[in-house]
């Protein structure tokens, strides 16, 4: 293992989270940006750099770039809006951690919001035809609707070449649902049995409305900041020891199989040797999880599990409390709340920091963080740690 | 309904039309007689491009599929069934199959090239599956 952090996360702060509308998308971003400045035990002036993340379904100028303004962040020395759908927020860290180590600026913010769910419920923000086959227009001409389909058409393939069944889809949720009970902030906590997922409705099948995430209005930020300041501010520094990137892009031939093989595993195998360990030396994930399947399938991808056995080892309950593996101890995007990849950056914080409470994991070495954009195109991971080094 | 798919260019319109005329067409490199999947746009900004819009055999695949019971748009009453299709060339693209039960469709399961008033669909091809 090699020593040296690439950087650290200082400070974290939330809006209130809401299913119901609350505030402005620009509105809520201000207040998780303040909330995160004094966690970190920083003043307005301290920020440097912003970066911005917004919803790839969301209007461009819900959170404008003048976000700057409205907290009156002068002279920054990095400002930018990160656009790789779910992957973005944790692409904010890793570009907030290069630009710190290149004299850019000390102390970037970082801030995703979203305010899917309108007065009228938040049942439409994600019903997005997703192009898949190269055509623009095609999918929805096809009828191919909703971002549940896509993951639907995924988790379908992956069933038929792993023998993966919907039991195992409802294990996933079930160890998630096991967690949320656990988190005060979880939207979801009512105990879930194998039989409630079964009688869930079916939404796009094989994906029932148990398997889909749990979208909510609200914004998390973070602070990032340079190794050597880490420990100055009043929270225990959350290093950054590796980080990494897959985007393997589509052919639409036969042969590609972008349903099973993403680029997950190309940023995990990156992220690994940047901080020299090895998967079987990550002690806990944190993994964007918007559908069941896509939980799995991270296990496979990021190399956890061996192809094809990733259900049967969360079936048996390695994910779940008191499991070898924790997986989404908040409750990740199922049963915890939906705010695309902050849900998993803001909950491994929380975890490598001690901050847990009653899901607190016993092991926090080495928590891996995963943000995934697009219909599993775009892949993003952290590695976090509360360790300075990880001999 | 939000579409995350961007305005339509030449390269839409063309396949889009072969479509309207009840024609599946793919690209193929007459040099190489290479069949190209429909995700690659570079040949179209090359005016001495030897890649020409084929008709398809006809014939694919299932490569995997979903059946909506959640009604995104009035137009399309549920439940019906979206495939992932591989041509018999080799690109694969999605597209709706009719004439058969969610329950009967199984992956491999041999397709053949349907038109209706919606345009492009798919269905069963007895001849193969017999």
């Amino acid at each position: 293992m090699k020593s040296t952090p690439i950087a650290a996360i200082s400070g974290i702060g939330f809006s209130k989270l809401s299913r119901q509308p609350i505030g402005t998308t620009r509105e809520l971003a201000g207040a998780a940006v303040l909330a995160a400045i004094a966690d970190a035990g920083l003043k307005i002036s301290d920020i440097d750099g912003l970066l911005i993340n917004r919803s790839p379904v969301a209007d461009f100028e819900e959170l404008p770039l003048r976000l700057q303004n409205d907290l009156q962040l002068r002279d920054l020395g990095l400002l930018a809006a990160i656009d790789s759908e779910g992957s973005s927020a944790l692409q904010m860290i890793q570009y907030a951690a290069m630009s710190i180590k290149q004299g850019l600026a000390k102390n970037v913010v970082c801030v995703f919001s979203d305010t899917p769910v309108k007065a009228n419920g938040g049942g439409d923000a994600f019903a997005i035809a997703m192009p898949l086959t190269g055509i623009e227009g095609w999918e929805l001409q096809q009828g191919f609707l909703g971002a549940s389909a896509a993951y639907a058409l995924a988790a379908r393939r992956h069933m038929a070449l792993y023998g993966t069944t919907s039991e195992h889809l409802g294990a996933y949720a079930i160890s998630c649902r096991k967690w949320a009970a656990l988190n005060p902030q979880a939207f979801l906590k009512k105990p879930l049995t194998i039989d409630d997922y079964l009688a869930s409705p079916m939404v796009v099948a094989p994906l029932r409305m148990l398997d889909c995430c749990y979208p909510v209005n609200g914004a998390i930020a973070v602070i990032v900041t340079g190794v050597s300041q880490a420990g100055e501010g009043p929270r225990a520094p959350v290093y950054v020891h590796g980080m990494g990137q897959g985007h393997r892009g589509r052919s639409g031939m036969r042969g590609d199989a972008p349903e099973v093989h993403t680029g997950a595993q190309q940023a995990g195998e990156q992220a690994y040797r940047s901080a020299g360990v090895q998967s079987a030396d990550v002690t806990a994930c944190q993994f964007y999880d918007a559908f069941s399947y896509v939980g799995l399938l991270a296990l496979e991808e990021y190399g956890l599990c061996k192809r094809g056995e990733a259900a049967d080892f969360v079936a048996d309950g390695n994910t779940a409390p008191g499991g070898t593996l924790p997986v989404n101890t908040g409750g990740g995007h199922l049963s915890g709340f939906y705010l695309q990849g902050v849900t998993p950056l803001s909950e491994g914080v929380i975890q490598v920091r001690g901050a847990g409470g009653e899901r607190q994991v016993e092991n926090n070495d080495l928590i891996l963080v995963t943000g995934t954009g697009g219909c599993l195109d775009y892949h993003t991971c952290l590695l976090l740690s509360p360790h300075l080094s990880l001999e | 309904m939000t579409v995350m798919q961007s305005q339509y260019d030449q390269y839409d319109q063309e396949f889009l039309h072969h479509i309207e005329c009840m024609e599946l067409r793919i690209p193929v490199d007459e040099t190489s007689q290479k069949v190209l999947g429909l995700h690659a746009r570079y040949w179209r900004v090359d005016d001495a491009s030897a890649v020409r819009w084929i008709r398809a055999i006809g014939t694919a695949t299932v490569v995997s599929y979903v059946e909506f019971h959640r009604q995104y748009a009035k137009d399309f009453p549920v439940p019906y069934v979206v495939a992932l299709v591989e041509l018999t060339e080799g690109p694969r693209l999605l597209a709706r199959l009719v004439g058969i039960d969610g329950n009967d469709v199984s992956i491999g399961m041999p397709l053949k090239v349907s038109f209706d008033e919606r345009g492009l669909a798919f269905q069963a091809d007895l001849a193969v599956t017999r």
